[in-house]
């Protein structure tokens, strides 16, 4: 693994953080970087008090791509076609990821979050399981390309190769920063307290409501995670519960919900019914208008 | 005569000479009776109050309008009752005259009569929106259209969201999406699955897409591909070609189907839009279904809304973050557009009157309102402010005229709006290419007012000469005269009207006496004892002060003392000047004699005016004479301070002489006039009569008597004529008698003609009656000269010639005894030139 370190604002080992501090990972690939997903990235990492690690990827097989004599890039537009350099495409993704570098730090610097930014030249799936390996409390990863069908596979593979990593920031093509509350979609009790905590740390952060929004097959389900949800809650005025009813495998109705609560930001479990493990998450792809946090 | 700075006047005397005159009779009319001076009665007309027949103007009923003032006021009727446009009225007549006071008065009966002319509103022109529309409503009716928007878009405020937020729409919505987006997608899976069915992978780069072999899911290394037979790596680079361009194909047809995506959207959009903005605007439309104008806008404004939905969608930005409240919709950038500007809301009956005090241009068109935003001046049609032309269209318009032609491009503008028959908004600064920043063009507002200009006379005139379009727009002239004939009547009426100054100004009544007193300070102030002034202002003035005295005084009435103190009281607050201008004649420093007999000097007379308050004030005016060339040099006017009508009246003391005495032999005078120690501008001719009587004076060598003044102007055949300020010249060169010494032989010469402009001070009019003071009404020369010197002014025998001694004689003989020298001295001299010049 080629690594290029640039390093900046990260705590030296003599700091003295009484608990080792969770870590926001960051995934780039030059061309594709969204610019909320970026945002939320930052925004997690501050609400969360984490450090973030910025894994910039120069894509080897394009690079072997760009070696084949036939190779050709057509344009986003398909207007235009060219033939393909290596030189080429390794300048494009040069001064790609430098333009991601350079607004990843001003947004890091503004919000005084802690970072470390690197350009990667290794196989993603590879250099993310070695940088989840380094110590630390928790790992959240952070994709900042847009969450559109053709990346929903990838989702799966990130979740089940990648085991230490606690939760995956997601941001659908039509995502924006809006302020708006934080949505814990519970569909498991028992998973209330972690999401919750998370939740609570956003809405310090951004000084929204809370809103837990309860999924469930049947509304006997519904009634009984509700009692448990304001057992654990009790009475805060910050915090609204409301819910959604469905049948699994159809997520339609659950993600017209999250758009209507005008959500500002969403906490998820993964391998239920509004992220199903392995599935097709187009309907939830298209829905999404604001970032998703997926807990394993 | 006036001084440039004082008015003013003068006369003088002289003796006669030997010589001899060819019988040429002189023309002026010497009375078969020596002049006599004028007794008391004479000098100040005295109202009996027991005449009057009421004890105080409680007694009396106010008088509803004006006195006097008949052909201004039918001149008014006539002018507010035609409706041809071009018939405006000029209201003329000196300041404080009632004027405005009478037109309001006239024209406020008449409103009530006239119909209710329409609201006007200004809205916004949906297809350009520089050019706002304007819109005439029934009255009342505006502010209901104003309000009604205001209320429409407050629903939709509401209504819209919730529309746009529900299933319906977000159904049919995702539907379009996922038609559009879907296809999209579904065609580039399809390309995906196709390419890796073919071991095809299909990676995406910064800048776009590219294609590469592909095995167990991985980019084939180039090195491995080089392996790969010659035929095979042909037929992958073929299936490459064919993939980009159906790649190429898939991505070119993407804004395709977005732009189709927009449209139905838009439709589906304007669809739903409808139902909200129909709904909404429902109502005003069959409330206004009388006016197709009005459902004109309406249907303009329903489609801009349909299509503008998204304003209703987005947040404004301006809500109160801590109460969630909306700002005020007629406050709301956003919706501007949808607004009413009200121009004109008619609520009341009747025409309206409207006076604009402050004609300028904005004031009198309307104006169009900037605002600075980022730098730039920014406006709408919100911003149109009405002008007193839209207040008053369908009534009266009410208009100083000197503030008005005092007002930069207001005059134009008026004439510009009257003659077109509409309110056209410009901005005179853009107009002329001063100011370029973003600016309307409202649509003109028919016209259809009376406009009432007051002003003076002088400003009728003028405007009248110099104006070609005045005369065309002002056919009318309600001339308001300032005086009225004395007569019983007329005095009753002048009673009443001092009634309705005391109700109007809660006043104290005034008791006969001060009525009386009145009436005569009325006719003071006409300068003229046979009318009086109606000039409601200053009498007003008067009786308000009065009051204060009377009050002072601890009176419940208003007397002739406390008249009379108000008058002296507002002399003595206006005569600083005339003090100072006394105290120079008391200590010496301005010569004047009021005794003793000089000849060739003469005390002329002239009136300086101070705003209201006016004095006179004696002058000495000298004559000297000399054989010459037969001219008066007037010095006044060969430095240049003496105007053209007194040196016209020095010329026609040089046409008195040449035609009574040098019929026959050549006038070879010389003589200089002058005013003494003036320092100020003369002019007028009031004093040509006392420079006739200097130049006789210095002529004849006769004295003059130096306790008389005397004004007058004199013509020709030597008839002495009426002058104006004759009360204040008298009183002006008694005050200097009084402060020397009356001695009963003091005394002032005034034109015949100008005793029925007689109303002298009390003192004076006293001083008269007691025989210490005297006031000689002279017609003729002739008739002065011989009270100036005592001495006959002789009129020609059946032989053509002056009595011995007589002032005309001696006068004769020196001119003759001039002409005599001249021709002898041309004679010794040889000069023929002399002689000829001398003869022409």
């Amino acid at each position: 693994m080629t690594m290029t370190d640039r390093d900046t604002d990260l705590p030296g080992p003599n700091d003295p953080y009484e608990v080792e501090p969770g870590r926001v990972l960051v995934q780039v690939r030059a061309g594709a970087a969204h610019p909320v997903a970026l945002e939320a990235a930052i925004h997690l990492a501050q609400a969360l008090h984490s450090e973030l690690e910025g894994l910039l990827f120069e894509d080897q097989q394009l690079l072997d791509l760009a070696s084949f004599p036939f190779a050709r890039e057509i344009s986003f537009s398909g207007r235009h076609s060219r033939a393909l350099s290596r030189d080429d495409l390794e300048r494009d993704t040069h001064l790609a990821l430098a333009a991601v570098r350079r607004r990843m730090e001003a947004l890091a610097r503004q919000a005084r979050v802690p970072h470390r930014l690197r350009v990667v030249r290794e196989e993603p799936l590879a250099a993310l399981s070695q940088a989840c390996s380094a110590c630390a409390a928790w790992n959240v990863l952070a994709l900042a390309e847009p969450f559109d069908p053709s990346i929903a596979a990838r989702v799966h593979a990130l979740i089940t190769q990648l085991h230490t990593i606690t939760g995956l920031l997601l941001v659908g093509p039509r995502s924006r920063r809006a302020p708006g509350p934080v949505v814990v979609a519970l569909e498991e009790a028992e998973r209330l307290p972690i999401m919750l905590r998370a939740a609570q740390q956003l809405h310090a952060a951004q000084g929204e409501r809370i809103i837990i929004y309860i999924i469930a097959e049947g509304e006997e389900q519904i009634g009984h995670i509700e009692g448990q949800v304001r057992l654990t809650v009790g009475r805060q005025a910050n915090i609204s519960i409301t819910s959604g009813l469905t049948t699994r495998g159809d997520v339609r109705v659950l993600a017209e919900d999250l758009r209507r609560l005008k959500s500002g930001f969403i906490i998820a479990e993964y391998g239920g019914i509004l992220v199903p493990g392995g599935s097709d998450l187009r309907h939830l792809a298209a829905a999404l208008e604001c970032p998703m946090l997926i807990m394993r | 005569m006036f001084f440039k700075k004082h008015k003013k006047e003068a006369g003088a005397g002289a003796t006669p000479q030997d010589g001899h005159v060819p019988a040429a009779a002189s023309t002026a009319t010497v009375p078969a009776e020596p002049a006599r001076p004028i007794d008391r009665s004479a000098a100040r007309p005295v109202v009996d109050p027991k005449s009057l027949g009421f004890r105080t103007t409680a007694e009396l009923e106010p008088v509803s309008g004006l006195i006097g003032q008949d052909r201004a006021l039918k001149a008014i009727q006539f002018g507010a009752d035609i409706k041809e446009s071009d018939f405006n009225i000029f209201v003329l007549g000196p300041a404080s005259s009632g004027k405005s006071t009478a037109v309001k008065s006239y024209l406020q009966k008449k409103l009530a009569e006239s119909p209710t002319p329409p609201d006007w509103v200004y809205v916004n022109n949906f297809r350009d929106a520089n050019k706002p529309k304007a819109l005439s409503l029934p009255k009342g009716r505006g502010h209901l259209l104003e309000r009604g928007m205001i209320a429409a878009i407050d629903e939709l405020r509401t209504s819209l969201p919730s529309m746009f937020e529900g299933e319906e729409y977000q159904s049919r919505r995702r539907a379009i999406d996922e038609e559009v987006r879907g296809g999209h997608e579904k065609a580039f899976e399809a390309l995906n699955e196709k390419a890796q069915s073919q071991n095809i992978g299909i990676m995406r780069t910064p800048m776009g897409f590219a294609m590469a072999p592909m095995h167990e899911g991985k980019i084939v290394k180039p090195e491995i591909y080089n392996q790969l037979p010659e035929p095979v790596r042909r037929e992958i680079e073929g299936k490459i070609g064919t993939l980009q361009k159906e790649l190429e194909e898939i991505l070119a047809r993407m804004p395709k189907a977005d732009k189709e995506r927009g449209a139905r959207l838009r439709e589906l959009n304007e669809e739903f839009a409808a139902i909200a903005v129909r709904e909404a605007l429902d109502d005003l439309k069959s409330e206004y279904g009388d006016l197709a104008h009005v459902v004109a806008y309406l249907d303009a404004a329903e489609a801009d809304l349909i299509r503008n939905v998204g304003l209703f969608l987005m947040a404004s930005g301006e809500e109160n973050e801590l109460v969630r409240q909306p700002v005020d919709t007629a406050r709301d950038a956003r919706f501007r557009r949808y607004m009413v500007n009200l121009v004109v809301s008619n609520g009341g009956e009747g025409a309206p009157l409207i006076e604009e005090l402050n004609p300028i241009y904005g004031n009198l068109i309307g104006r169009i309102e900037h605002i600075a935003q980022m730098g730039a001046l920014l406006t709408d049609f919100l911003l149109i402010k009405p002008g007193a032309l839209h207040r008053a269209n369908g009534g009266y318009l009410l208009l100083d005229a000197r503030k008005l032609l005092l007002s930069p491009f207001a005059w134009e503008a008026l004439k510009r709006s009257l003659k077109s028959a509409c309110i056209k908004i410009e901005m005179p600064a853009e107009s002329m290419g001063l100011i370029t920043t973003q600016s309307l063009e409202p649509e003109p507002i028919p016209l259809s007012v009376k406009i009432v200009l007051l002003g003076d006379r002088e400003l009728y005139y003028m405007l009248s000469a110099y104006d070609p379009d005045f005369d065309r727009l002002f056919k009318v002239q309600a001339d308001f005269d300032d005086t009225i004939a004395r007569s019983s009547d007329n005095d009753m009426a002048y009673a009443r009207l001092i009634s309705s100054i005391v109700t109007e100004h809660r006043l104290k009544p005034v008791d006969a006496g001060g009525v009386a007193r009145l009436i005569e300070e009325g006719s003071r102030l006409a300068d003229d004892n046979q009318r009086m002034t109606i000039q409601i202002g200053r009498i007003a003035d008067i009786l308000r002060e009065a009051n204060f005295w009377a009050g002072e005084a601890g009176r419940g009435e208003i007397t002739r003392n406390d008249i009379a103190r108000a008058v002296h009281e507002r002399i003595q607050r206006a005569d600083r000047l005339r003090d100072r201008s006394q105290e120079t004649i008391d200590r010496g420093i301005v010569l004047i004699d009021t005794s003793g007999t000089k000849v060739g000097q003469i005390n002329g007379l002239s009136v300086l005016s101070l705003g209201e308050f006016a004095f006179g004030r004696p002058s000495r005016i000298t004559a000297r004479v000399r054989m010459g060339s037969g001219r008066v040099t007037d010095i006044e006017r060969e430095v240049k301070l003496g105007g053209p009508l007194h040196s016209k009246g020095v010329m026609i003391l040089w046409g008195f002489l040449a035609g009574r005495f040098a019929h026959d032999v050549p006038l070879a005078l010389a003589a200089s006039l002058v005013f003494e120690q003036s320092y100020g501008g003369v002019d007028g001719d009031s004093a040509s009569a006392a420079e006739l009587f200097t130049l006789l004076s210095a002529l004849s060598e006769i004295g003059i008597k130096q306790s008389f003044a005397v004004t007058g102007s004199v013509n020709q055949h030597g008839e002495v004529q009426a002058i104006g300020g004759v009360n204040e010249k008298i009183e002006g060169y008694f005050d200097v008698c009084s402060a020397k010494g009356l001695t009963g032989e003091q005394g002032v010469l005034i034109p015949a003609t100008n005793v029925q402009h007689l109303v002298l001070r009390e003192d004076v009019v006293e001083a008269i009656s007691e025989g210490k003071f005297a006031i000689y009404p002279v017609r003729t020369i002739d008739e002065g000269i011989e009270i100036l010197t005592g001495v006959k002014a002789g009129e020609r025998d059946s032989g053509g010639n002056f009595p011995e001694g007589t002032v005309n004689r001696r006068v004769e003989d020196r001119l003759i005894a001039f002409a005599n020298r001249a021709k002898m001295f041309a004679r010794s001299r040889g000069d023929d030139r002399n002689n000829d010049k001398l003869t022409s």
